[in-house]
């Protein structure tokens, strides 16, 4: 029985009692009922919390060798402390054959002994460089404890250990870029195959688990990481064209938790949905202002033309995000009807927008689009919603619809009778919806 | 099935003892075998002066104009012979874009026409970071030029031994001072 069903089973025996009374159920089957699931239900509260533990007191352990070897002891010579450096690295391999060897069908062993293994190579490096002055920036440091952990992750199986390697790929690629020199070096990209080398490491873990908390760390922080990649990837290839690479970025976390995950929990959706919803609204309400589209980028030579290898590999990278945001988008069109895709339209019209305005350098037009996107976005929620009956789903469409009222609030364009009129109409509108969604679900 | 994670878990341990144990390595050569120069350090940014623990270098050879190889660009690696300026302390002699011969020679990037050394941090104790900080700001400032480290140099590496403070390892100035 998976956990994340948990949730929907206690529903269940609630309601039991009540089911019985009504007539529903006979007593005998409400009973059944209940020793089905009780049978299964005991050690499971017991074994999560016994893997927390153990990784959390696997955590505070690591962290504190760590913090013990940042002192940096001078009385101590250089052999006693490369000494310091190997013993805790030795260890945590010796406890790693061990738990591969004894104990590699228990979770809580795995994750711990790979999370202590892990923060056991960072202190090694740490302390030899400090000990021996050996120089070198904060980024290589980063990468090479990375290349280093990644195996331990394929090795143990274990999806801490994977999210760990994403913060860790997050936090190189943003060194890397402060460093002195490496501002402008091609390498910022390289951030995209150290991605890739976990990706199946990845799918394993979604396989085993995919409901699980372990899978919905991880995946925030591949999501994370590749958020910053692609920033740094905009930087290096066709500039403006952030707009559409981040629309499809938000697009495609949408439709990862909508489509992908859509039966994740039965009582609540994926939490992409909700931060698809959020970066999707933020961005387009960024976009619908003319000034988002009033740049002076559009005559930068790398948008109009990228001339070398990085450049234009950055823009292959960005292009392939808008595409992979359609063919997803054509996909869940095609197989899952029961999802609302209307945010995914974020891309096409994103896309029409930059085309427009680069073009013909108008941000009237490409703000306009985004208007009419979102206004569509918030209207057919809206009716989604009434015609379901879930009030939810409608107020969504209506905050939608308020989003864009207060953006052009503050949008100095549009005259004052114009945007007071249309704030009463969409006053009047909240009402009537959520008048018209109780009737129904009263009537029902 | 467990027998790939024993094996890449076997592999990966080797790995994670060669990272480390490669630099040991190659610093003990260094350290053991190199030739000895003095690098007098350039006054730095006071603010810029001290991040975490260690005290941040810079150089006064890193300011000086050389002559960069032919065809040599901004940023790429390039070979440094040293001399012996009459005060004892290393001022770069050559600047080259192949190794030379001999052991007696550094490696260091082109930035335009001045180089920049492999090294720029010199580790403290975290118990002595502060005073090393205020030591390190009062010994290198423009008149009062007493701050250098000691480099130990073999075929490209370059360690740094010690940094001295008015003709004292830091340690011992910092005793002396308290």
């Amino acid at each position: 029985m998976r956990s994340a069903d948990r949730s929907g089973i206690r529903w269940l025996l609630a309601e039991l009692p009540e089911l019985t009374a009504s007539g529903v159920l006979s007593a005998e089957a409400a009973e059944a009922l209940r020793q089905h699931y009780a049978a299964q239900k005991p050690d499971e509260p017991r074994r999560l919390g016994f893997i927390l533990s153990a990784i959390l007191g696997s955590l505070l352990v690591g962290a504190g060798v760590i913090l013990l070897v940042a002192h940096n002891w001078d009385f101590l010579g250089r052999p006693v402390r490369c000494a310091i450096a190997f013993a805790p690295l030795v260890l945590t391999q010796a406890l790693g054959f061990f738990v591969l060897l004894r104990r590699s069908g228990s979770a809580a062993w795995r994750e711990s002994a790979a999370i202590l293994n892990v923060a056991a190579i960072g202190t090694a490096i740490a302390l030899v460089s400090q000990t021996y002055q050996i120089q070198g920036d904060f980024a290589s440091f980063i990468l090479v404890w990375m290349l280093l952990a990644l195996p331990v992750v394929y090795a143990f199986n274990t999806g801490l250990g994977l999210a760990a390697y994403f913060v860790g790929v997050t936090v190189w690629v943003l060194a890397s870029k402060s460093g002195p020199v490496l501002s402008i070096w091609p390498n910022d990209l390289w951030g995209w195959p150290l991605l890739a080398l976990a990706l199946p490491a990845f799918n394993m873990l979604l396989r085993r688990n995919a409901k699980g908390y372990a899978a919905l760390i991880a995946i925030t922080a591949l999501a994370v990481a590749a958020a910053c990649s692609l920033g740094q990837t905009d930087d290096m290839g066709a500039q403006s064209f952030w707009r559409c690479s981040f629309a499809a970025f938000w697009t495609l976390v949408y439709l990862v938790g909508a489509v992908s995950f859509r039966d994740w929990r039965t009582t609540r959706p994926h939490p992409f949905v909700a931060a698809g919803w959020i970066g999707i609204l933020s961005l387009a309400i960024f976009l619908s202002f003319q000034n988002s589209w009033r740049t002076s980028r559009w005559q930068n030579a790398v948008d109009l033309v990228p001339r070398h290898y990085p450049d234009v590999l950055a823009g292959g990278i960005q292009a392939a995000w808008v595409l992979a945001a359609l063919l997803f988008t054509a996909y869940a069109i095609w197989k899952v009807r029961e999802v609302n895709l209307a945010p995914a339209a974020f891309v096409p019209f994103t896309l029409a927008s930059w085309a427009i305005a680069k073009r013909f350098g108008n941000p009237l037009v490409a703000a306009l689009l985004i208007n009419f996107f979102m206004l569509g976005l918030g209207v057919f929620t809206l009716l989604r919603g009434i015609r379901a009956g879930r009030a939810v789903e409608a107020n969504l469409g209506m905050v939608v619809i308020a989003a864009l009222a207060v953006a052009r609030f503050f949008d100095s364009d549009i005259e004052f009778v114009v945007r007071g009129l249309a704030f009463i109409a969409i006053g009047l509108g909240f009402l009537v919806t959520n008048l018209i969604v109780f009737k129904r679900k009263a009537r029902a | 099935m467990k027998y790939w994670r024993l094996i890449l878990f076997a592999l990966v341990a080797l790995a994670q003892l060669g990272v480390p144990g490669s630099s040991i390595w190659k610093r003990e050569q260094t350290l053991r075998r190199g030739a000895v120069w003095k690098f007098r350090t350039a006054p730095v940014d006071p603010v810029d002066a001290f991040r975490g623990r260690y005290v941040s270098l810079e150089f006064e050879a890193e300011t000086h104009e050389v002559v960069p190889p032919a065809n040599a660009v901004y940023g790429q690696p390039v070979f440094l012979v040293l001399r012996g300026d009459p005060e004892g302390f290393a001022v770069i002699d050559q600047v080259l874009s192949t190794p030379p011969p001999g052991d007696d020679f550094l490696k260091a990037r082109l930035t335009g026409k001045t180089v920049s050394l492999p090294f720029d941090k010199y580790w403290v104790t975290e118990r002595d970071a502060p005073a090393a900080e205020a030591a390190y700001r009062l010994q290198s400032t423009r008149d009062r030029r007493n701050a250098f480290v000691t480099v130990r140099v073999l075929r490209g590496d370059a360690a740094i031994e010690q940094l001295y403070l008015d003709g004292q390892p830091l340690g011992d100035y910092l005793r002396a001072v308290k």
